[in-house]
């Protein structure tokens, strides 16, 4: 599973490295294996307070009221190639928040890859058209 | 014990290295470990696994605790690189099905720690991981939990504490394993 996870097209002299970014908590049970198992540093995104260096924050919305994501100033660089990672996907608005951090600082998001899909509620369309690679889907 | 005691493998420098301390986070007088600039050195993260993964792998482990949320970042890694099932040990309302709870002493007030009934079957052979031991309360409650449905614990493991733990050491006796100790 793991290694079949994302193709990558790899420049024998320029690597690209790609940054696997999990969202917490569960995002951190499968996150990590993976970015071990690819060569790719992790970086986690967290509710606010929890990560203690400078951070940027994306707000976004639930079904009833907003939550807050973060991720570390520095984490990421202009231009790296990232994949978001997490458990699973209802609507999307996780995924999107996590998307838009990593955007904000240049990286170029390359795919959201979740273990399970509800695809009732429609969160693969939140993705603002990036690819999403899911392995189950419950309805 | 720590691994700095093994004489010195060379790993844990660089693993040392990549953390950095955040001073007064989450308040003044604490500096704080941050783990998460070690994540972004591959080498030195593939290191931390490998190196809880080479001490257990033979010690017929079959459940790495990990405790919430730190703790999952290390601890599915080493239980997939030693055959062992990973499970979490979560705050309170986050796990859905039908749990046990341990309070445990923060340093104003309690916390609980929860662990899913059916995940540690009685016997099992389980290891802890967080990614940092100050007082030990924490690791306690981890303790607790699983020795309330009979697992053994066999050892408590972490990437950041000193080898004593300072302050209310509660760990029951059980061993703590530490890669590197406090920076000062």
């Amino acid at each position: 599973m793991i290694l079949a996870f994302v193709p990558w097209l790899v420049d024998a002299n320029n690597r690209a490295r790609p940054d696997w970014t999990g969202i917490e908590a569960r995002g951190f049970i499968f996150g990590p294996p993976i970015a071990l198992a690819i060569g790719a540093k992790f970086v986690p995104l967290r509710k606010p307070g929890k990560l203690p260096g400078e951070v940027i924050s994306e707000d976004y919305v639930l079904e009833y009221g907003k939550d807050c994501l973060q991720m570390h100033i520095g984490a990421v660089q202009p231009e790296e190639r990232a994949l978001v990672v997490d458990d699973l996907i209802a609507t999307g608005g996780t995924l999107c928040a996590a998307m838009n951090l990593l955007e904000r600082v240049g990286a170029e998001v390359v795919e959201c890859a979740c273990v399970i899909e509800l695809p009732d509620l429609k969160g693969r369309e939140r993705l603002k058209g990036k690819p999403l690679y899911v392995l189950v889907e419950s309805h | 014990m720590g691994a700095a005691e093994n004489g010195g493998d060379p790993r844990l420098k660089a693993i040392s290295d990549a953390i950095r301390v955040v001073p007064h986070f989450p308040k003044p007088g604490i500096m704080f470990h941050d783990i998460t600039t070690l994540l972004l050195d591959h080498k030195a993260f593939k290191d931390t696994v490998d190196l809880f993964v080479e001490r257990y792998r033979d010690m017929g482990i079959s459940i790495v605790a990990g405790i919430e949320a730190r703790g999952f970042i290390f601890g599915p890694s080493i239980a997939l690189g030693i055959g062992a099932k990973f499970v979490p040990l979560r705050k309170p309302g986050k796990l859905p099905g039908k749990i046990i709870s341990e309070p445990y002493e923060l340093e104003y007030g309690t916390d609980q720690l929860e662990m899913h009934v059916g995940a540690v079957q009685p016997g099992e052979r389980t290891i802890i991981i967080d990614d940092l031991v100050a007082t030990g309360g924490t690791l306690s409650a981890a303790i607790r939990l699983l020795e309330r449905f009979q697992a053994e614990v066999v050892e408590c493991a972490c990437v950041v504490g000193s080898p004593v733990v300072q302050g209310e050491c509660e760990l029951k006796e059980k061993p703590l394993f530490v890669l590197v100790e406090p920076h000062h």
